[in-house]
């Protein structure tokens, strides 16, 4: 028999009053600018509330919104405006590589804005980890079942998303 | 350590005020959106049972073979969907099934049209204009036929008469009968026609092409006679209708018809065949007919080949006409004679009269008949 959501109204805001910074800051991080992220947000909010989907308890439910918001931000690099924008940016050599050495010194501060800069410079994949595994506090087990990879996927990608914020943060920041 | 200033630089990334509150206005509105979601169904559902509410009974109606496998179903469903209805009021007349006989696979049916309260239209013979339809419900393969039987002054009804005959016996299917107008007031008269009156003479003869609404031929006379009509500078289509155009008498008559009374406009004689032309005034306002009788001098009686009718606009008022036929043998047309009967309905009452009845078929037990 097919699940029935018994959200109510209340409990529709309360969702959305609790997980839209989580929703948003995510989407910030992998879109890299807050105007993307704003309609990702709202795009995660419109399947929430259109789907009416059915959760088995609050680890579920903030797990659907990573997910959804992760599958969101990915198919929004799919739209025809993004691969141009992408196309551009890739000519310059700035998108999914590492930073130019002078992006690095210009980037390399210890300001709060300044971090997140110098994090927007790894290639999409590491930041969804880097953001799942440092800002919501996830475990490897957890970030594998979002993203439906296996865990040692995941460790190596953290690994390697380590190590890229080393040589990006040098001594500034201490990653472990 | 980096966990920490991570989640501090992030700490200050929030979704705008803004942009949360047209989500929760969505989620408030969306409230609303639920529910008309949820009264779609029921909007649909009513919709489709007001469809099938209608198309059932329709098909019930109109699909003997749907009808027949309810009635297999169900009888009482089969009711429900066709109910029994054995008296109809429309326009001030009754029309009501007084009697019905089944006799194995032949049935009579004996039906009434009476007056309503306050109406007084029935009193003399009724014509139905071939407006009848008879429609079997259940049943496999009826044929018959509805007449008038007659007006009986004492109850004030005019009685008909329907025979019907199937391929099988009847069982308990329904019979449908629908009647869509009616002729009253009908009255006949038969009286002998002066010849000379009407006569053409050859000079006067003319021909010309009508368009015909209908024709009638002697069984015998079909092929004849369509021969005959067309061997006469026809044969051709009028330029803008596709019906067939026939020859008839070309006469100048237009002082003499009237659009309430029937006239003989001309009669023409030439190499055994003898033409009669009428004009029936306005049809749409009553019916007016004649049968003819034509014997010679020898007093033997001319074969009717058929006729055709044809309507005209004259002076901006329609009239009727109609042309017979006669084939035979004539010496001395002062001689013959011209008997004609002639019909009319003053009064054309449309409607849409209908009965529905079983013809079940009698058990033996009871009168034959099912008197009601």
């Amino acid at each position: 028999m097919q699940k029935k959501s018994l959200r109510t109204d209340d409990s529709c805001r309360e969702d959305i009053e609790r997980y839209s910074d989580m929703v948003y800051k995510l989407a910030f991080s992998l879109l890299k600018n807050e105007y993307d992220a704003e309609d990702v947000y709202q795009d995660v909010f419109y399947q929430y509330l259109h789907k009416n989907p059915v959760f088995q308890g609050e680890e579920h439910k903030k797990a659907w919104f990573l997910r959804v918001t992760i599958n969101r931000c990915r198919n929004f690099f799919h739209t025809a405006w993004m691969l141009k924008v992408m196309g551009i940016q890739k000519s310059g050599e700035v998108e999914e590589t590492m930073p130019s050495p002078s992006a690095e010194e210009e980037a390399l501060k210890k300001e709060p804005d300044k971090l997140i800069e110098l994090v927007k410079t790894l290639p999409q994949k590491y930041r969804v980890v880097i953001h799942l595994f440092y800002y919501e506090d996830l475990s490897i087990e957890e970030i594998s079942s979002i993203l439906k990879k296996k865990p040692s996927t995941v460790r190596t990608q953290l690994t390697r998303a380590r190590a890229l914020l080393k040589e990006v943060l040098k001594e500034d920041f201490y990653v472990s | 350590m980096f966990r920490e200033d991570y989640q501090l630089a992030y700490k200050g990334i929030k979704v705008s005020e803004e942009l949360k509150k047209k989500v929760l206005l969505e989620a408030g509105e969306e409230k609303h959106a639920k529910r008309r979601e949820w009264l779609s169904p029921v909007v649909m559902a009513a919709v489709m049972i007001i469809c099938l509410c209608v198309s059932v009974p329709a098909a019930a109606e109109n699909v003997p073979a749907f009808y027949r496998i309810v009635e297999e179903l169900s009888p009482k469903l089969a009711d429900t969907l066709v109910p029994i209805e054995e008296e109809c009021e429309e326009k001030g007349i009754i029309l009501c099934v007084e009697a019905v006989n089944v006799q194995g696979n032949q049935a009579e049916i004996i039906l009434s049209f009476r007056d309503g309260e306050g109406y007084d239209k029935i009193h003399g013979e009724v014509d139905l204009f071939d407006s009848y339809r008879l429609t079997s419900l259940g049943g496999n393969g009826n044929v018959g036929g509805c007449s008038f039987l007659k007006y009986d002054e004492e109850t004030d009804k005019a009685y008909f008469k329907i025979d019907l005959r199937a391929d099988e016996d009847f069982s308990r299917e329904k019979l449908t009968v629908t009647v869509g107008e009616l002729l009253c007031e009908k009255s006949k008269e038969e009286r002998e026609i002066e010849l000379s009156e009407y006569l053409l003479t050859e000079t006067e003869y003319g021909i010309r092409k009508v368009t015909v609404n209908g024709k009638s031929w002697n069984d015998e006379s079909w092929g004849k006679l369509e021969e005959m009509f067309r061997a006469e500078k026809t044969g051709e289509e009028l330029p803008d209708d596709p019906r067939p155009a026939y020859c008839v008498m070309d006469i100048e008559c237009k002082d003499k018809i009237q659009q309430d009374e029937q006239v003989i406009t001309g009669i023409f004689y030439r190499d055994g065949i003898l033409k009669i032309q009428t004009c029936n005034g306005d049809l749409t306002k009553g019916d007016r007919h004649v049968q003819w009788k034509f014997r010679n001098e020898k007093g033997e009686e001319l074969t009717i080949l058929g006729g055709v009718g044809w309507k005209e606009e004259i002076d901006g008022k329609r009239y009727d006409f109609e042309e017979t036929w006669f084939e035979g043998s004539v010496e001395n047309l002062d001689e013959c004679q011209l008997l004609g009967t002639f019909y009319e309905s003053k009064e054309s009452v449309r409607g849409n009269w209908k009965v529905t009845f079983r013809l079940q078929q009698d058990t033996g037990e009871n009168d034959s008949d099912r008197i009601r």
